[in-house]
């Protein structure tokens, strides 16, 4: 796999806290990555220190081949970075940043800045600080795009947007990924926008990660199966690890299957549970996915202390 | 260099209100100050009144050169993860040199120039250029320190008062120590305000130096901190 970001034992203490515990991830060149997990998993930290904007306690990170704390201005400029913790100038006019921006990128390319200013509809002569912050965050996805970087990373970036934002902020980015060679990785918790955009995905959790696979083989080998159980049957003890967040009414059962394969799944689950009825198996969402997992995350954590 | 030029450039764009609103406080302090001199024979109650006004003024000079000094350093902050030029193609050592080339050429170099050509509001004569630079060299040395260390104006106002408190605790232990010097029967000399001064630009400029290039900002702080009482120390005492 030819990747773009690479992460060795990758750890971030502060303090008492570990904010990311020996994090080991590719992300491959090319595509466009979804960094998952909860408020508090560690997504911040980690694209923070792949960015050198904070060192690593323990293990290390590559981004575009170059170890993370040594990133200097020939990679960053081909980085495109927006996070809504950013601090940009807010004494600024939108046209002053762009003018300031524009000399530090040799490939800075006019007519897509030109395209963005229209498509965001963005004020060019008001300062930056009497923006809203969507506007704001337009702003800097605009000075982080213009020069067509290699990787986007974008940290929380629909955090407090209104959905009209947000919808031009996806097309915009949908439009222009269309037309350059880029990868993009980009950290929410706001699973139902990131669904539209990308075909990676990384789950972390606690500052650890789950999951590092394409969406289209995580969709394919999730399902959510719902069955009745006939009269005096019980689930297995335990149930197979791969049953996730099995839960029962009565004798109706609800439960997501990890591993479920087109052709054998029911075959599977009808081994595991003879004479069940009622079975249905339907697709799920990226966003359930990620729900399931959670909740079974919690669960895990729950069950240790 | 291209780059350099460009980000003071863009300071001078950010910063010219201020800064024209301080070069005009400086001029009027410094006209103000070569009206004193030249009336300093003639003391009467008017003279005491305009004494006042004229060290207030000063004060207030000061504070606008802090915001000055405050407004260049913040606006591409060295403390935390979330400066915007973090994520930009600019060296570190090229903002150090551009911040740095900023302060000389516009606060640190006129101010010297007004004061030794018109004078300073508590000297009885214009100071020399080389100890007017040398005075402003060491103000915007400690404003830049200062702002260095911290996210904005407030934050370094708090930074200067702990510096101070500590500064004062540490001059109380540095009197007893000096006396006991001198019953032991030490002697020698204080050392003299252009060395006090040079040492401060010299120190300042290296904690800058190092938190601009590491961004270690709790190191940084330590430094300032262990500084002092060794600053207090060469400066208070007198050697022989």
């Amino acid at each position: 796999m030819n990747t773009i970001i690479e992460t060795q034992g990758l750890s971030r203490r502060f303090g008492k806290n570990l904010a990311v515990t020996d994090l080991t991830m590719k992300v491959p060149r090319g595509r466009i990555c979804a960094l998952l997990g909860p408020n508090g998993a560690g997504k911040t930290t980690t694209i923070k220190m792949l960015m050198n904007m904070i060192r690593p306690s323990a293990g290390n990170a590559t981004v575009l081949g170059t170890e993370s704390v040594q990133l200097g201005p020939r990679e960053l400029s081909r980085i495109g970075y927006v996070s809504e913790n950013q601090e940009l100038p807010g004494s600024m006019k939108v046209w002053e940043l762009i003018d300031y921006c524009q000399p530090m990128y040799p490939s800075w390319d006019e007519d897509l800045c030109d395209d963005l200013v229209q498509l965001f509809d963005l004020p060019l002569t008001q300062k930056i600080k009497s923006l809203s912050r969507g506007v704001r965050i337009k702003v800097a996805l605009l000075v982080a795009l213009a020069y067509r970087p290699e990787l986007v990373i974008l940290d929380e970036p629909f955090s407090g947007l209104d959905p009209l934002v947000r919808d031009e902020f996806i097309r915009g980015l949908l439009e222009l990924s269309g037309r350059s060679e880029w990868t993009v990785l980009i950290a929410s918790h706001d699973i139902d926008e990131v669904e539209r955009l990308v075909d990676w995905v990384c789950v972390i959790d606690r500052g650890q990660l789950r999951i590092s696979e394409s969406t289209a083989a995580l969709e394919d080998r999730f399902r959510q199966c719902e069955f009745t159980l006939a009269a005096g049957q019980q689930l297995p003890d335990p149930v197979p690890d791969s049953w996730l967040t099995a839960e029962s009414s009565g004798q109706r059962v609800r439960f997501v299957v990890t591993d479920y394969h087109e052709q054998t799944g029911e075959a599977q689950i009808r081994k595991a549970v003879p004479g069940l009825k009622e079975m249905t198996v339907n697709r799920m969402s990226l966003k359930a996915i990620f729900m399931s997992l959670a909740r079974q995350y919690r669960r895990h954590r729950e069950v240790q202390t | 260099m291209k780059l350099m030029l460009h980000i003071i450039r863009k300071d001078f764009r950010h910063l010219r209100n201020i800064l024209g609103t301080w070069y005009a406080l400086v001029i009027l302090i410094g006209a103000s100050s070569a009206h004193r001199i030249r009336l300093n024979n003639e003391p009467d109650l008017v003279f005491v009144d305009f004494l006042f006004l004229l060290s207030q003024a000063a004060v207030v000079e000061l504070l606008v050169r802090a915001a000055v000094v405050s407004k260049l350093i913040h606006s591409d902050s060295a403390v935390g993860s979330t400066a915007f030029w973090l994520s930009r193609p600019i060296p570190r050592t090229m903002l150090l040199a551009s911040k740095a080339a900023f302060l000389a050429m516009l606060v640190v170099l006129p101010a010297a120039i007004v004061e030794s050509a018109l004078g300073s509001p508590f000297a009885q004569s214009p100071p020399s250029l080389l100890e007017a630079l040398l005075t402003s060299m060491a103000w915007a040395s400690i404003f830049t320190m200062l702002a260095v260390l911290t996210r904005n104006l407030a934050g370094m106002a708090a930074l200067a008062g702990i510096c101070l408190g500590v500064l004062w605790t540490g001059s109380i232990g540095v009197r007893f120590l000096t006396r006991w010097h001198l019953e032991q029967g030490g002697t020698g000399t204080k050392l003299s305000d252009e060395w006090t001064m040079l040492f401060l630009v010299v120190a300042c400029g290296a904690v800058t130096c190092h938190q601009y290039l590491t961004r270690r900002t709790v190191r940084s702080r330590v430094l300032v901190f262990s500084g002092i009482p060794i600053a207090l120390l060469l400066f208070s005492v007198p050697w022989s």
